[in-house]
């Protein structure tokens, strides 16, 4: 594959699941013991 | 209303924003697989080879950043016509997401850039605008993170993002603007892309517009708990 294109994905695919990891931990952290 | 009815309310609301956010997810998930394959598949291009393959993640995440500050500046407005502290939170969320979708076109851009033109950056008229655009609402995002918390910073916050979001046709049309002396090739119109390509992009802007969906919902609904948890602390609070 070529390295540019590599990257290009790679980074976005990492950064767009990165912050969703973050949304959902910050989630939890502020709605647990909510039900 | 008594506090009790008013936190029940925003525990409704973010509830709410979590059932629709479950559904997305899961549509993402298939979207990205068949977004993979037929990048994968895409054909090569004649004249730059496989770094074209860039095209289907660089334009649509610009879309993204767009429709974030969009969103900015309709939050905005509304908050400001019907005094709702949620549209300013969805101001907050859209600004966000919008400035993350900004800076992975800013990242993928220059890797494009660096294979084609043969160096990651160029003072080019969209460049420029783009840096300006992302530094805007990084202000915009500073500001909301840094300043008071009232209604002032709000109300300061809506106006700022309605007048940045005037930026957003520049950024688009300055390679018109500019005309030859623009180094960023010209905006896509019907026709642009060759045969086998239209899939692609068609996916990478479907898969990227649920994720942004997804993603602003999502941040939409921490706001809602950050703000239920400075008001009234969190929910695990109550039982101690």
């Amino acid at each position: 594959m070529n390295p540019y294109v590599f990257w290009a994905y790679a980074v976005t695919a990492v950064a767009l699941l990165g912050y969703a990891f973050f949304l959902r931990s910050e989630r939890q952290r502020l709605s647990r013991g909510q039900k | 209303m008594n506090e009790i009815s008013d936190r029940d309310l925003e525990l409704s609301f973010a509830d709410k924003l979590d059932r629709a956010a479950r559904p997305l997810g899961w549509l993402l998930a298939v979207l990205a697989i068949v977004y993979a394959w037929t990048v994968a598949m895409a054909p090569i291009d004649s004249i730059q080879g496989p770094i074209q393959k860039i095209l289907y993640v660089h334009p649509p995440l610009a879309y993204g950043a767009y429709l974030g500050f969009v969103v900015t500046a309709f939050g905005g407005m509304m908050y400001l016509w019907k005094d709702q502290e949620n549209f300013d939170r969805l101001a907050i969320a859209g600004a966000e997401v919008g400035l993350l979708f900004c800076t992975l076109m800013m990242v993928t851009g220059p890797i494009w850039a660096r294979g084609t033109w043969g160096h990651w950056w160029s003072w080019d008229p969209r460049l420029t605008v783009t840096l300006l655009l992302w530094f805007i609402y990084l202000a915009y995002l500073l500001l909301r993170a840094f300043g008071d918390a009232g209604p002032r910073t709000a109300r300061f916050g809506a106006v700022y993002g309605i007048v940045g979001v005037l930026l957003i046709p520049l950024n688009y049309y300055v390679i018109e603007i500019f005309g030859s002396r623009s180094m960023h090739p010209e905006n896509l119109e019907r026709g642009s892309l060759g045969d086998g390509m239209g899939l692609p992009f068609l996916l990478g802007n479907l898969t990227l517009g649920v994720a942004f969906v997804w993603l602003l919902v999502r941040r939409w609904q921490v706001e809602n708990l950050r703000a239920i948890a400075a008001r009234w602390g969190r929910p695990e609070e109550d039982l101690q």
